[in-house]
């Protein structure tokens, strides 16, 4: 469970967007909500991967109505909720090995 | 022995052809009365069967030539007809010299036994032709008008409860696509909300109780366990309340809607003095001012729900350990209306401009979660009254909120 450690946390698309950009270390990899005031997932996703084209970002929604579309915009891969603590590290493993 | 029918329609020629021709005559067909004029010059015939509406020359006008002129002297005139068929249609035929006038439709049975019966009795007595009973041209033509101004009045009339019963038609059906439209959203919104929100509350059960085991053994970690059941207990009343939501919201949609009134003072302090009686893990500072007691508004029982939602939405989005919420309730009026306004001014997270609007539409909005403040903007409109959300401090809405409602007022 430590092999992880948080680097940041944002409330909403645009804080994420604005946090990515301020963080010297930037993360293996985001989890990224869709549903969200201000700003959606797809949208963030967008513009973090306009700023860097390495980001890793997994989305874990409840939305999986997004989830092509997701994919299709460079998601490394999308987690339905309600998931698992284990279940999550095990798919935040396994997309990191993968990409 | 030859029979001339006379018809417009050529499923009625036919029909008449095929009866006539079974009892052995000879049948000769004519679609208007001009035809049928000039076929009965040119060949001896023993009766005619004639419709009376009919393009180029009618069965009236067909009748009155045919007995101005005495080489028909001897034949027979029936009408048989679907359209003219009043009282006075029949006393006119009669009066222009017809033999006999029947209505349609008759049982094939019946209309051969008449038809046989007319020939039979002339031939029997040796009857007189009939004749024209009214011989004035000016009288008769004034009878021919009244018949066909009548006909066309009924006509008109008929056209008139046609176009009512249509649009009757049309109504029912604009209706009832809205309803189909209306009930294919709510489908779409319940969906979206057992798919959505139902998951996401799921989800923070199923986080928090598994970061509490995790956590039951390292007594260093007891504080972040503690929070965990908290939010345990804290989803399983988002729920509730979400639950709660769509069964009034479901209440709303189906039932015929009856506004009476109601004095929302009462209504307001019995769920301020619940809320303090409950479990919340906040401090409440609620305080309701108001000038006068008679707050009476045309509302119904949603109105608990409307200001429970309000409540709820100042108490979750708010960080602080004491959540503020001053109320107060004023008179306002707005071009002859008379409203009573009620404030709900809160020191939570605030909301920032560009969703101070979509907090209220849930179905529109992809980004809220719950049913709440739309649900609460559905009974406000039931109300004919209006609700929205300001800054507390105007320009800084990280100070806080302003729910503002205006709820038609009764004396």
């Amino acid at each position: 469970m430590n092999r992880f450690k948080v680097l940041g946390q944002a409330n909403n698309g645009e804080e994420a967007v604005s946090l990515f950009k301020s963080l010297s270390e930037k993360p293996d990899i985001i989890l990224m909500d869709h549903r969200m005031p201000i700003k959606n997932g797809i949208d963030a996703t967008k513009e973090i991967l306009s700023l860097d084209s390495n980001a890793k970002i997994l989305f874990a929604s409840a939305d999986d109505s997004v989830k092509g579309e997701a994919l299709s915009i460079g998601a490394i891969g999308f987690t339905t909720k309600p998931f698992s603590i284990p279940e999550l590290i095990e798919d935040m493993e396994k997309f990191l090995n993968e990409t | 022995m030859k029979v001339l029918v006379v018809d417009d329609k050529k499923e009625n020629l036919y029909l008449l052809e095929r009866m006539i021709k079974k009892i052995g005559y000879e049948v000769v067909v004519a679609d208007n009365g001009k035809q049928a004029l000039e076929k009965l010059n040119g060949a001896d015939f023993k009766m005619v069967i004639s419709d009376i509406l009919m393009p180029v020359m009618d069965g009236f006008q067909l009748c009155r030539a045919v007995r101005s002129d005495e080489k028909f002297n001897d034949l027979l005139f029936v009408f048989y007809t679907a359209t003219y068929v009043e009282k006075e249609d029949k006393e006119f035929a009669l009066k222009l010299g017809a033999d006999k006038f029947l209505r349609k439709p008759l049982e094939p049975e019946k209309f051969i036994r008449i038809i046989k019966e007319i020939i039979l009795k002339k031939e029997l007595s040796q009857t007189k032709p009939s004749k024209i009973v009214v011989k004035e041209e000016k009288e008769l033509l004034k009878l021919y008008s009244e018949r066909l101004i009548h006909k066309l009045e009924k006509k008109l009339l008929d056209l008139e409860k046609e176009i009512i019963e249509r649009k009757r038609v049309e109504d029912a059906l604009k209706k009832s696509e809205k309803q189909y439209y209306e009930a294919f959203r709510r489908a779409e919104c319940y969906k979206d909300l057992f798919a959505h929100d139902i998951n996401n509350i799921l989800q923070n059960i199923l986080i928090a109780t598994q970061l509490c085991q995790f956590l039951s053994d390292n007594p260093e970690q007891q504080q972040i366990a503690a929070e965990s059941r908290e939010k345990i207990i804290q989803q399983v009343r988002r729920g509730a309340n979400l639950t709660s939501n769509v069964r009034k919201l479901s209440q709303l949609e189906m039932n015929e809607i009856n506004l009476e009134k109601r004095n929302l003072l009462p209504i307001l302090e019995n769920i301020v003095s619940n809320y303090r009686k409950s479990d919340i893990d906040k401090e409440l500072d609620i305080k309701i001012e108001f000038s006068d007691e008679n707050c009476n508004v045309l509302a119904n029982e949603f109105l608990e729900d409307v200001f429970r939602n309000i409540f709820e939405n100042n108490i979750t989005h708010n960080e602080n350990q004491i959540v503020r919420i001053k109320i107060k309730i004023s008179r306002e009026q707005i071009e002859n209306k008379r409203y009573i306004r009620t404030e709900f001014n809160d020191n939570g997270i605030g909301i920032e401009d560009s969703r101070k609007k979509e907090i209220f539409r849930r179905q529109y909005s992809k980004f809220s979660i719950g049913l709440g403040l739309s649900l609460v903007q559905r009974i406000i409109d039931t109300f004919n009254g209006k609700i929205w959300v300001e800054d507390r401090v105007p320009n800084d809405y990280k100070k806080g909120s302003k729910f503002i409602l205006l709820i038609p007022e009764v004396i």
